[in-house]
């Protein structure tokens, strides 16, 4: 699978290692150049420095091959727009927006654009672990409680 | 008394304000930063909210339901989108004007069906062209919520239109002269006027045509 990946934030960061890691292709667009520091010495994806909204970059970035686009830049606005921007002009089949929002999250799936709502999921899993004190068994390699791999040499 | 809601206190969402507020309309600034905002309301007082325009909540307690106008006039173009699409899908808002900061996101703003906007960049850019000489046909603006365009169009000395008799100029299919500006006088020409070197024509022309009038007048 071609993902693209905006922004290299810690969430885009570690989303791009860990699917490269499960023989996906995997490039990532961020503004700034610094934040690709945060994909380790091993990555094997490109890296694109510049705007998420910048059709010549995306290009160059090889959005039309793309089977999928996650947005995960800081703003929520940024991120709407780019999935939809990578939809409707470069005919992207998928492409995923992260927003801290709940109310735009459910709003803009509406429209039918694929949110997903980092808000909802914590406020859930705070009130299991206040109730229960403990977490329900999670999937895979997902964890609540951090990773300090990312210091090893 | 019609409502009308802001988003973005820079130099374009101030001035807008105080000119709808001149012609009569009861305006809501929605401004961010908190910065801007105090000067703003140092200014213009109750018509300044601090808040984020993007924001379904804040557009909520602003009263957008009951809004007339909405005016998303921010210097990023993703929050104008946002605001925009906000406005219309969520609380039903038809009077929704975008500025577009930048020319390429146009298309985008066009096919997510924000008709109405405003691009600072592109109306510079072309009176710039026109400046520097490139060009002798120059843009003057959309018709709101129609497919005509105003052009300028300046007869200079290889025009066709030199000498020519407005009623002998084959211009593309409806297009249409309204003015001929000469000597700083604004004359409604008839079939009978004959154009001169230095002439500005105003023209209406349906958009889809303008590639055809650079190409008929060069």
């Amino acid at each position: 699978m071609n993902v693209l990946i905006v922004g290299c934030g810690r969430v885009g960061a570690r989303l791009a290692i860990r699917l490269s890691r499960s023989n996906d292709h995997v490039d990532v667009i961020d503004i700034s150049r610094e934040a690709f520091v945060r994909l380790g010495p091993n990555f094997d994806g490109h890296t694109y420095q510049g705007s998420g909204l910048d059709g010549e970059l995306l290009c160059r970035a090889g959005v039309q091959q793309a089977d999928v686009v996650i947005a995960v830049t800081g703003g929520d606005n940024r991120n709407l727009t780019i999935a939809q921007l990578v939809k409707h002009r470069f005919n992207v089949k998928r492409s995923i927006a992260r927003l801290h929002d709940p109310v735009r999250a459910a709003k803009f799936r509406e429209l039918g654009v694929e949110t997903l709502c980092t808000t909802t999921v914590l406020e859930g899993l705070l009130e299991l672990y206040v109730k229960n004190g403990e977490f329900p068994d999670l999937p895979g390699e997902m964890s609540v409680f951090g990773d300090d791999s990312a210091l090893e040499d | 008394m019609a409502y009308a809601i802001i988003t973005g206190g820079g130099k374009i969402g101030y001035y807008l304000a105080r000119s709808l507020i001149n012609n009569d309309y009861e305006v809501l600034i929605l401004e961010k930063e908190p910065g801007t905002y105090r000067l703003l309301a140092s200014d213009l007082g109750d018509v300044v909210m601090q808040g984020d325009g993007c924001d379904p909540l804040v557009l909520k307690n602003a009263g957008i339901r009951r809004a007339d106008l909405v005016v998303a006039a921010t210097g990023d173009d993703s929050d104008n989108l946002i605001t925009c699409q906000i406005a219309a899908h969520v609380f039903g808002r038809t009077r929704i004007v975008a500025r577009v900061n930048n020319p390429d996101n146009e298309e985008l703003f066009e096919t997510l069906g924000i008709k109405e906007r405003v691009n600072g960049t592109s109306a510079i850019l072309n009176l710039v062209g026109q400046k520097v000489g490139r060009s002798n046909v120059l843009l003057l603006g959309d018709i709101a919520r129609s497919n005509i365009e105003a052009m300028e169009v300046i007869v200079g000395e290889d025009s066709p239109f030199a000498g020519a008799r407005l009623g002998e100029v084959k211009f593309p299919k409806n297009t249409l002269v309204i003015s001929v500006l000469r000597n700083g006088d604004a004359t409604v020409p008839t079939a009978d006027t004959v154009f001169e070197v230095g002439d500005v024509l105003v023209m209406l022309i349906p958009r889809e045509l303008e590639a055809a009038l650079r190409e008929f007048i060069v």
